[in-house]
């Protein structure tokens, strides 16, 4: 059984974003990139099958910019086998990000695929949902375990109030969730090995996908800067304080 | 940073005839550079200025040779002569409108006059503090007299130098004035001795004739200590200390003010948090309508927002956060927070001036380094290459290297071995009262997640063939140092024979939580921190514990960072029992043999561990295997494979910082026989007719 595993480049969860002062988006010139923190998550994870006999192969994909190669080698340092950039430029929706991947989805055949339940830059939580519509299969979103059975896999997922687990029946799109494993690090001996598998490089034009947005981005602010505190001498003033501002 | 709530901090603030431009006010300090090194020292200081410090002082100058405390390199005025190096340093404060301060004091009976061979001056006939065989004698009121005349024409001079803010000094027990006000030294029985008005009549009248001399273009703050912690037998900030404030309110143009001696006033991280002395100071701003100045080690722009609104103090002072970040206000007005460099609270900036020698800081290697090798705090020189840079290990030397080559340009690599940055940084922290420590840890991930050029790779143990293969231009090794476990330190020179392996112990055990178990010696030979620390958390942990160590102290290096006392007197409170002068000469069968650092005399007691806090190794496998492939290094296109760091030789964790810091501003010079930094060669005296 083959896995794919997308991720994304995004910008390093450590830093703090700044907004270009035209309010289009967030600057990224010279900022620091690496995977986004749910998509190492879902290659952990594809590892593990592996380790245990699950599964054969695990395929890195990509969309994005030259650089998201650097993230597809990370992947491939962390134990995936070969790596597919499907290189563009442009600011890509989860809806093309889906469309690609069901594309290559119809290439290869896999019995799985692990994406991220969001990226930390837009927070869309999108594709895997839009990529198990646009394929027609099961998916289990949110997961906190993902356990193989024959052709089925169970997954238990964090909602509101606990877990809930489901079976699906594979082929399967499934969605990680922070808790679902503590991902290994790509190390710089297995980077600098890394080099030699395999990173297939494509554009969204070869699969024959339009990317162009559908929305339009209006303003992109700052969080409102945080206001003076108050310091309260004990409890009993917090309260009657609290009551003066209305709260409690 | 205009609406922020950090506003207040930027207010200006009148001080008598001069304004500060906002609350930041570096407080004296001494920097081992001082009279022998006045460029450097101006030159540190243009750098608080050029920081956004609106008040910056000198250290304390030496008005007179009968206040000579050499080999402390302090500021001086003794004559004329002494004015062009202080001018440099008030020029260069005001090259960035700061206002220049300097800190005149005379050191009475505290002044050994090792250079100058005047007896000492005091209130009384007492024994200098050192152990040097002097004693003063009693001021008669020549003496007295003379003191005045000599402060106030070196308040002249100040003035002819430059300086806005002209002191006196009568703090930290250091000083003739305040040696006239504490009961514990004034015996005197005339009219400067007895009541608390007739002790503060040397100080008044001090005020007094400044204000005369120079008050008119300059200001006259006075820096006093309000308690010196020894209850009502001294000043005290509920009896004297507050009735002397009360007494000269508004006579001087400032009150800048301090709690106890100086190991007091620069409390370490280890025994004090920031703020540490609010509950001493706070009474001193209902008193006076004059600004008020204290201390705390302030790094947090919250606590600083704090201390004014609740009306603790009027100027933020600091010397120790300047000293970490010469940048600090600069990097609250802009809102840059995160960049700020705070002080870990090790006092290794007061242990330079404690051995003469330049100051240095663990946070800011380029400290002191401001004009002999023209460092920056802030500014780098950029890249002069397209060398791809490998830095192995991110310890404090790793880290530090990785950032400062980073911000110059250079594709750095940082390879850690472990799944955690900081090395030595993010262990010790977490042992008995150095948490500030990690900062140093902080600073530089904070910094480090910026550099979109510098790779972190972690779980990256890097062999010699993984370095050939990795493809960069230069090598850094990085990699730290362990403890010994075979007593070779300074008592033994040679492994100590006989020992039971199986129950000893390092500092790297009990940091890794392996913990010995029944009546444990630590045997300190190391003699900075360590030992006492490690006994400190053993102890903590319930073991019963000796600490032995063949010098007369506990951490004896400590003094210079005016922890010694406090450290000990933790151990014993703690109920360590501590058995100097004797060194470790052998463990078996759960006994301790010791003898006497004098004698050789032996004894034994029982022991079921011992900790060996004695020396380090360099963890230099890696870099002596490189060394060993020759040519190969070269054909693999490495240019260079260097050391930095405890990996090259262990020592502070200052020197590691700097050390990596230094690489990353050195590597591309040539090797050169030449003396790597500038030097003030003082200028030779008249020579004829001497006899
Ligand atoms: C290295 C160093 C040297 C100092 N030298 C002086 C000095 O010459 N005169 C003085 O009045 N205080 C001196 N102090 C005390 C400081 O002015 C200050 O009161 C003290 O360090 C507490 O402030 P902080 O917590 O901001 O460091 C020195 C402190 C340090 C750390
Ligand atoms: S040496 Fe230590 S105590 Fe002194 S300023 Fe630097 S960090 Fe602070």
């Amino acid at each position: 059984m083959k896995i794919i595993v997308p991720v994304k480049r995004v910008i390093d969860y450590n830093v703090k974003p700044r907004v270009k002062s035209d309010g289009t988006g967030v600057d990224l010139a010279n900022v620091k990139m690496s995977m986004n923190p749910f998509d190492e998550i879902a290659v952990e994870e594809a590892i593990r099958l592996k380790e245990a006999g699950k599964a054969e192969e695990i395929i890195a994909v990509s969309v994005g910019p030259a650089k998201a190669q650097e993230t597809l080698r990370t992947a491939l340092a962390m134990g995936a086998d070969r790596a597919i950039l499907v290189e563009t430029d442009a600011e890509v929706e989860p809806l093309a990000v889906a469309k690609i991947l069901k594309a290559i989805v119809a290439e290869e055949n896999p019995g799985l695929v692990i994406l991220g339940k969001q990226a930390i830059d837009d927070d869309s939580n999108q594709t895997g949902q839009m990529l198990a519509a646009l394929l027609g299969r099961p998916q289990g979103t949110f997961a906190s375990k993902v356990e193989i059975d024959g052709d089925s896999v169970a997954v238990t997922r964090e909602v509101d109030g606990g877990l809930e687990t489901v079976r699906l029946a594979m082929p399967a799109i499934v969605t990680t969730d922070l808790r679902l494993n503590e991902p290994r690090y790509a190390s710089l001996p297995n980077i600098m090995k890394a080099k030699k598998k395999p990173l297939d490089s494509k554009t969204p034009a070869d699969f024959g996908v339009d990317i162009a947005p559908r929305l339009k981005t209006l303003k992109v602010s700052e969080p409102p800067v945080r206001q003076a505190g108050i310091k309260v001498p004990d409890v009993d003033a917090l309260v009657a304080k609290l009551k003066e501002m209305g709260v409690a | 940073m205009n609406g922020s709530r950090y506003d207040i901090l930027f207010e200006p603030v009148q001080i008598g005839p001069v304004t500060a431009k906002n609350r930041f006010y570096q407080v004296p300090h001494c920097n081992g550079m001082g009279h022998r090194a006045p460029s450097g020292m101006a030159a540190m200081r243009r750098v608080k200025a050029e920081g956004g410090w609106a008040v910056v002082c000198t250290e304390v100058c030496e008005i007179h040779p009968s206040a000579d405390i050499s080999p402390h390199n302090e500021a001086r005025l003794w004559d004329d002569r002494d004015i062009p190096a202080l001018a440099r340093a008030a020029d260069a404060i005001h090259e960035f409108d700061s206002l220049a301060g300097v800190e005149l004091g005379h050191h009475g009976f505290r002044a050994q006059n090792r250079i100058s061979r005047e007896i000492p001056l005091g209130p009384s006939s007492h024994t200098v503090v050192s152990y040097d065989p002097v004693q003063s004698r009693a001021m008669d009121k020549e003496d007295i007299r003379n003191l005045r005349r000599w402060h106030a024409a070196a308040a002249r001079r100040a003035k002819q130098a430059g300086f806005d803010l002209i002191y006196v000094y009568a703090a930290h027990g250091l000083t003739t004035p305040m040696q006239f006000l504490s009961r514990r030294y004034n015996q005197r029985t005339d009219e400067y001795g007895g009541s608390l008005e007739n002790r503060a009549r040397l100080l008044r009248e001090l005020i007094e004739e400044t204000k005369d001399a120079v008050g008119d273009t300059c200001a006259v703050p006075v820096r006093i200590c309000v308690d010196e912690l020894v209850g009502p037998a001294g000043l005290c900030s509920d009896g004297e200390g507050r009735d002397l404030i009360e007494m000269l309110a508004d006579l001087p143009d400032l009150w800048d003010v301090t709690v106890g001696d100086w190991s007091n006033d620069s409390r370490p991280s280890r025994f004090g948090e920031e703020a540490v002395h609010e509950d001493y100071v706070s009474f001193v701003k209902q008193v006076t309508s004059k600004p008020v100045v204290s201390v705390g080690r302030f790094t947090s722009p919250d606590t600083m927002v704090s201390q004014v609104r609740r009306g603790v103090l009027d100027m933020v002072g600091a010397a120790r956060p300047s000293i970490a970040d010469p940048y600090l206000p600069n990097k609250i007005k802009e809102g840059r927070l995160d960049d700020i460099r705070e002080c870990i609270g090790c006092n290794i900036c007061a242990a330079a001036d404690n051995t003469y020698t330049p100051i240095r800081c663990t946070q800011n290697p380029t400290m002191g380094e401001e004009w002999r090798r023209n460092w920056h705090p802030e500014l780098i020189p950029a890249r002069e290459s397209q060398d791809r840079v490998l830095v192995v290990g991110a310890g404090p030397a790793g880290l530090e290297c990785a950032v400062s080559l980073g911000k110059r340009g250079y594709e750095v690599a940082l390879a850690e071995a472990t799944t955690e940055l900081g090395g030595r940084v993010l262990r010790e922290p977490l042992l008995p009262g150095l948490s500030a420590w990690g900062r140093v840890r902080d600073y530089r991930l904070g910094q480090l997640h910026q550099l979109a050029n510098v790779e972190i790779y972690m779980d990256s143990h890097m062999s010699a063939d993984e370095i050939l293969g990795a493809e960069f231009d230069r090598v850094v090794l990085a990699t730290g140092s362990s403890w010994r476990r075979d007593g070779v330190a300074r008592y033994h020179r040679t492994p100590l024979a006989g020992l039971d392996e199986k129950a000893i112990y390092t500092p790297d055990d009990i940091m890794a939580g392996r913990i010995p178990t029944g009546p444990t010696v630590v045997f300190d030979d190391d003699h900075y921190y360590m030992g006492g620390v490690i006994a400190e958390k053993l102890r903590d942990l319930g073991l019963d514990v000796t600490l032995v160590t063949p010098a007369p102290v506990v951490s004896g290096w400590t003094a210079n960072t005016l922890e010694q006392p406090r450290i000990q007197k933790r151990l014993l409170d703690k109920g360590v029992t501590i058995v100097a002068n004797q060194g470790l000469v052998g463990f078996s069968d759960q006994a301790a043999k010791l003898a006497c650092a004098f004698t050789g005399r032996e004894t034994t007691i029982e022991a079921n561990s011992v900790v060996m806090v004695t020396s380090r190794t360099s963890h230099d496998s890696v870099y002596n295997a490189l060394a060993a492939m020759g040519d190969q290094v070269r054909d693999a296109g490495i240019k260079s494979f260097s050391r930095i760091g405890d990996s090259l030789a262990p020592g502070t964790i200052a020197a590691a910082v700097f050390s990596g810091h230094r690489y990353a501003r050195e590597f591309e010079k040539p090797e050169s026989d030449e003396v790597p930094f500038l030097r003030e060669v003082s200028e030779l005296g008249p020579w004829s007719a001497r006899n």
